[in-house]
C-alpha cells in the first residue's frame, strides 16, 4: 500500500521537477502583453524624435500617385522594445485594426507549426513527406520534412512573380492556376532537378509540401482544422489571424497569413522569447536556435539567390556563408538579427541582442529599392 | 454566338501569346489574371476591411482587362476578362478567409 502510494508521488514529483526545467528554460525576468501592448510610444517620441523622424523620412516618404506604385510604400511599421510598443505609425489608409497580408512571412508561421507539431509528438523532421502524402510516387519518399524546411527538396521550381512570365512561374500557377485547388499535390509533382538536401533554392513550393505534411500530422493526432489557434495565435493573444486554405484543407502555407501589426509583433515577441509565451515553453528547447542557423543545404549550394537570401529553416539570417563567399548580408545590423519576410517589403525583425521586434507592412511593388538594412539600422536607433 | 466566340478568342489569344516563352504550366494569362483577381479582391475586401476603390487599386494587374463584382451580402468576388474567362472566390470565416471555387 506505502509502494502505491510513493509510485505516484515520486511521478508528480518527477513531472513537476520536469515542468519547472522546462520553464525554467524560458527567458526570465521579461513580460509579455495581456490584450494590449504596454505603451512608451509618447515618451520615446518625445526622447527619440531625430531618430523617429530619420526613419520616417526613409519608410514613409511616398513617391509620385498611389496609381503609379512608385517608391517605398509602407504602410505601417511597429517597433517593440523590452516587452512595450514604442512607435507604431499606419499610413496608405491602414489603421491598426486591419489586418494586413503578409505573404511569405506566412512560411515562418508554418515553421512554428512544425516546431509545435514535434513538440507534440506528432511528426519528426525526419519523416518522409510519403507518410503524410501517401500518394506520392516512390521516388519522392526520399524528400524529408526537413528538407522542405530548407528549402532543399530538389524538386525543379521557379520562384517568380509577377514581373518574370506567367506561364514559367511555378508559384503563380501553384496559387492562381493549375494547381490551385491542391497546392501541395502540384508541388510534388514536380521532377527532381538535384537529390534533396544537396542544394539550397526558395521555394513556396517547398513550404507546401510542409504545410500538408504538417496538417495532416495534426489531423491524424486528432486535432481539428483549429490547431493554428488552439496551439499558436490563442495562447500569444493574437485575434485577428486569418490562414487561408486550399480546396483540400490545407494552410497555403507560403503566402496567405494575414494579420494586424500589433499581432504579427506578438509572432516575433514569442520568437523573441524562443518560443515561450508567459514563462510556458511552446517551442521544443533549441527550435528557435537551429531555425534561426544557416542550414546544411544553403553551405553545399545556393542557387537563384538574392544576395541577401541566407536562409535558416524558413527565416532569413543576418549571417554569413563562408562556403559560398557571402559576407553579412544586412550591413550595419547585429548579427544575431533574423526575419520572416514577404513579397511587396512585409517583414517581422527580431533582434535578440538588442530585446526588439520591428514589423513592416507595405506594398512595395518595384523590387530592389528598399533596403532592408537600412530600415532596420533606423528602426534600431528608435529603441536604442 | 460562333461571332461573338471568334471575336472572344481573338482577343484573347495575342494576350496568351504575347511572352514568347516556352509554356511548362497549363495557364492561360487570362485565367490567371482572373483568379488572382478574384482571391485577392475577396482577401482585401473581406479579410483585410478594405474598401474597393483600394482593392481595385490594389489587384490591378497587367494586362489590366478584369472586370470585378462584389457579392457583400453573400460575401463572394466574381471577375471576368474579355466575357470567356471567370473566376469566384467566396468568403468562408474569418479564420478561413476567402478561397478560389473550383
Amino acid at each position: 500500500m506505502r509502494l502505491r502510494t510513493s509510485i505516484p508521488l515520486v511521478a508528480a514529483l518527477v513531472t513537476a521537477a520536469t515542468t519547472a526545467s522546462a520553464q525554467s528554460a524560458c527567458p526570465t525576468g521579461v513580460t509579455y502583453p495581456g490584450a494590449s501592448w504596454p505603451s512608451r510610444t509618447q515618451e520615446v517620441a518625445t526622447q527619440r524624435a531625430a531618430e523617429i523622424a530619420a526613419l520616417e523620412q526613409f519608410a514613409f516618404t511616398l513617391t509620385g500617385e498611389d496609381e503609379e506604385r512608385l517608391g517605398i510604400r509602407t504602410d505601417s511599421v511597429v517597433i517593440i522594445h523590452r516587452g512595450a510598443i514604442i512607435y507604431e505609425r499606419y499610413a496608405r489608409s491602414w489603421t491598426a485594426e486591419q489586418p494586413h497580408y503578409a505573404w511569405s512571412v506566412t512560411k515562418s508561421i508554418m515553421n512554428v507549426l512544425t516546431g509545435i507539431a514535434v513538440s507534440r509528438g506528432y511528426l519528426t523532421i525526419d519523416d518522409s513527406i510519403c507518410r503524410w502524402m501517401p500518394f506520392l510516387p516512390m521516388d519522392h519518399c526520399v524528400i524529408k520534412v526537413r528538407n522542405t524546411l530548407e528549402f532543399s527538396t530538389g524538386l525543379d521550381w521557379r520562384e517568380t512573380y509577377e514581373n518574370a512570365s506567367n506561364q514559367e512561374s511555378s508559384v503563380l500557377a501553384m496559387l492562381y492556376g493549375e494547381g490551385r485547388t491542391d497546392a501541395a499535390r502540384f508541388v510534388a509533382s514536380h521532377p527532381f532537378r538535384d537529390a534533396p538536401g544537396t542544394t539550397y533554392m526558395y521555394s513556396s513550393g517547398d513550404t507546401n509540401i510542409l504545410s500538408r505534411a504538417v496538417d495532416r500530422a495534426y489531423t491524424a493526432a486528432g486535432e481539428d482544422q483549429d490547431y493554428p489557434w488552439r496551439r499558436l495565435f490563442d495562447p500569444l493573444g493574437i485575434t485577428s489571424a486569418t490562414l487561408e486554405r486550399d480546396a483540400t484543407g490545407t494552410p497555403v502555407g507560403s503566402s496567405w497569413w494575414y494579420a494586424t501589426p500589433k499581432d504579427m509583433a506578438r509572432f516575433g515577441y514569442f520568437l523573441l522569447r524562443d518560443g515561450c509565451w508567459n514563462d510556458a515553453r511552446i517551442l521544443p528547447e533549441r527550435w528557435v536556435a537551429d531555425s534561426t542557423a544557416v542550414n546544411p543545404a544553403i553551405r553545399m549550394r545556393r542557387l537563384d539567390a538574392d544576395e541577401d537570401d541566407v536562409q535558416g529553416r524558413q527565416f532569413w539570417l543576418n549571417k554569413p556563408i563562408p562556403e559560398q563567399n557571402v559576407t553579412l548580408p544586412w550591413v550595419g545590423v547585429p548579427d544575431d538579427a533574423f526575419a520572416a519576410r514577404g513579397h511587396w517589403g512585409q517583414s517581422i525583425t527580431v533582434v535578440p541582442s538588442r530585446d526588439v521586434v520591428i514589423v513592416r507592412t507595405a506594398d512595395d511593388r518595384v523590387s530592389g529599392l528598399f533596403n532592408f538594412a537600412r530600415f532596420v539600422s533606423l528602426a534600431l536607433e528608435v529603441a536604442r | 454566338m460562333k461571332s461573338f466566340v471568334a471575336i472572344t478568342l481573338a482577343l484573347a489569344l495575342p494576350i496568351a501569346g504575347c511572352q514568347g516563352d516556352p509554356r511548362p504550366y497549363n495557364n492561360h494569362d487570362l485565367a490567371l489574371l482572373t483568379s488572382y483577381a478574384a482571391k485577392e479582391m475577396c482577401s482585401c475586401i473581406f479579410v483585410m476591411k478594405k474598401d474597393e476603390p483600394f482593392c481595385l487599386r490594389f489587384t490591378r494587374a497587367s494586362p489590366n482587362l478584369r472586370t470585378v463584382r462584389v457579392n457583400y451580402e453573400q460575401r463572394y468576388v466574381d471577375a471576368f476578362a474579355v466575357l470567356a474567362w471567370g473566376a469566384r472566390a467566396r468568403y468562408l470565416s474569418q479564420r478561413e478567409g476567402c478561397r478560389l471555387e473550383q
